[in-house]
């Protein structure tokens, strides 16, 4: 619905007030990283790069920064395979049950983060997977399936599989007719679910507080004890870091979603 | 013809169709029943039975005046966030209906660029910002107009900036799938006919879209309830909400009643979600309105 010349302009200007509302607060990261003192001082008199020196000479940071990435790597990995095998059963083989089945899987996705804390470090106690690596991918993994399974179950249901029995009764084996015929139409979900399980694990504290520690502290988990401490700012170099990487990748999806529409054959 | 190989393959082996699915699933599965479904019964069981069977930790989270305070300040910051969002989203997701498409992608890129950046670095955003040697304090000091830095940080206000600044770009895309959605036909009809542009708002689009308001408030809720970061980096010594209490009582080893308060907050947050299917499909609301 669209309004008046006047209420269009009230609009304009109310909506640009909120996105900077968004954008903005989250911007201050970035000129405080480059003070020389521990303390905000806008402008700065001068510009210095010690908190980001102080990232990056700092052992613990860097191994807390490596193992969130391991970590995300390996949960991007573990929830798509995962996803990718229930999603074919899903589609394929259950029939009876599957509506059980896919409440089960997408559950983590509604239970409160702090509850699922709370069960799994129950667990993790009585099984002794507390404070231990495979622990942190396995309760990421939970976190991250119900998106794999979703992306990817829509995906196969995409796929036409006509073309996939022509393979077989044409003498391809069943492998080879998934690989030549069902994999490149689901290629994009599995990529958008590993780099989704990434971002969950990546940006997840919740859990974190609860089963990782000392020798598995995450960047995310390293980051939230020292907010609460705050002495010197070189949260904001990292907090920086992290804005900067995003940008440059919404800036290139932003422009690539542009080409996609001006070309003339999607609308 | 789609469903022509998945048909005939059912028909001439069930069973081992039957089992290959079990298979297929059964890692997925074992994962989630593993180390989610079954502590997850773990904690109801805890609840009921610890230190003493019987329902002793609901009846004393029902009577202590500290516990309904706890309640409260959880329900209180929800729903003035989902009200919040509701106001500041509103404007924004119309907005971005009324443009041409390149601009409509930018908004939405925009709007929902904060849910990319780590949740930390955000937080950590707000606590420069609000701080007592932060942004606002030292512009205000800067300028005379007050002569102390104001406590701006760690209390219940600061939750709320926080807390609506999260939430905010999911509201947006809720608001945004479900006005997109509006056949614009309708309105012209309406304006065609006479009505005043208050009227066509009134009785036309706000009916319209008023599953998507619906679904954004629940989402919002339901996720503001749950949120255990937030009010313990920007909140204060007073500002217990309930995720941050069971954390506390789970390093005092109080099982029960941190079981007894978890098991609460999964039943309100059930709750909403029944309510939140019934209004909305929830996979659009999970995919965030991508469909369209």
């Amino acid at each position: 619905m669209r309004l008046g010349k006047i209420g269009q302009r009230v609009l304009a200007v109310s909506a640009n007030t909120v996105v900077a509302f968004l954008i903005l607060p989250i911007l201050v990261v970035i000129p405080l990283s480059f003070t020389p003192g521990t303390v905000f001082d806008f402008p700065p008199d001068s510009l210095s790069l010690r908190w980001y020196q102080d990232f990056f000479s700092d052992e613990r940071w860097i191994n807390a920064t490596w193992l969130s990435i391991r970590l995300g790597v390996a949960v991007a990995i573990t929830s798509t395979a995962l996803g990718l095998l229930a999603a074919i059963a899903l589609t394929r083989y259950v029939k009876r049950g599957a509506f059980l089945v896919r409440g089960l899987l997408v559950a983590p996705l509604i239970v409160p983060p702090i509850v699922t804390a709370v069960a799994v470090f129950d667990i993790y106690v009585r099984v002794g997977l507390l404070r231990t690596f495979p622990g942190l991918v396995v309760a990421h993994t939970i976190l991250a399936l119900p998106f794999s399974v979703l992306l990817i179950e829509s995906a196969l249901r995409g796929v036409d599989f006509g073309p996939f029995e022509a393979a077989l009764s044409l003498g391809a084996t069943n492998r080879r007719a998934w690989r030549m015929v069902v994999l490149p139409g689901i290629t994009p979900a599995l990529l958008a679910s590993a780099v989704f399980s990434f971002l969950i694990s990546w940006d997840e504290v919740v859990l974190v507080v609860f089963i990782g520690g000392a020798r598995s502290q995450t960047l995310p988990l390293r980051m939230f004890e020292f907010i609460e401490t705050q002495i010197r700012p070189t949260l904001a170099a990292i907090s920086s870091l992290i804005v900067y990487v995003i940008a440059v990748v919404l800036t290139i999806v932003y422009l690539r979603s542009r080409r996609s529409i001006s070309s003339p054959d999607r609308t | 013809m789609k469903k022509l190989g998945w048909q005939r393959q059912t028909r001439r082996r069930p069973y081992r169709d039957y089992l290959v699915g079990l298979a297929l699933l059964l890692p997925c599965m074992g994962v989630v029943l593993l180390f989610f479904a079954y502590p997850l019964i773990g904690v109801f069981v805890r609840s009921v039975s610890d230190p003493a069977p019987g329902l002793s930790n609901y009846v004393e989270i029902a009577s202590s005046r500290a516990f309904r305070n706890i309640l409260r300040l959880t329900v209180e910051v929800s729903v003035l966030t989902t009200v919040g969002c509701l106001i500041l989203g509103f404007p924004v997701a119309w907005y971005i209906t009324t443009l041409e498409k390149r601009r409509a992608q930018l908004f939405l890129v925009l709007s929902t660029a904060p849910l990319w950046v780590a949740i930390l670095a955000r937080l950590y955003a707000w606590t420069v910002i609000l701080g007592r040697k932060g942004l606002i304090n030292d512009s205000l000091v800067a300028i005379g107009l007050v002569q102390e830095p104001l406590d701006l940080l760690f209390n219940t206000r600061a939750i709320l900036i926080g807390m609506v600044h999260v939430m905010l770009p999911f509201m947006i895309l809720v608001l945004y799938s479900s006005m997109k959605g509006v056949d614009e036909s309708l309105i012209e009809s309406a304006d065609s006919l006479g009505a005043r542009p208050r009227q066509t708002f009134l009785r036309i689009y706000l009916p319209l879209i008023s599953p998507g308001l619906i679904a954004g408030s629940l989402l919002v809720l339901i996720m503001s309830m749950g949120f255990f970061i937030l009010p313990a980096v920007l909140g204060g010594g007073g500002d217990i909400t309930i995720p941050i209490y069971v954390l506390t009582q789970i390093r005092l080893f109080k099982w029960g009643i941190a079981s007894a308060m978890s098991m609460i907050l999964l039943i309100v947050t059930l709750a909403l979600f029944a309510l939140l299917t019934k209004v909305f499909d929830p996979k659009s609301v999970i995919v965030g309105g991508s469909r369209r």
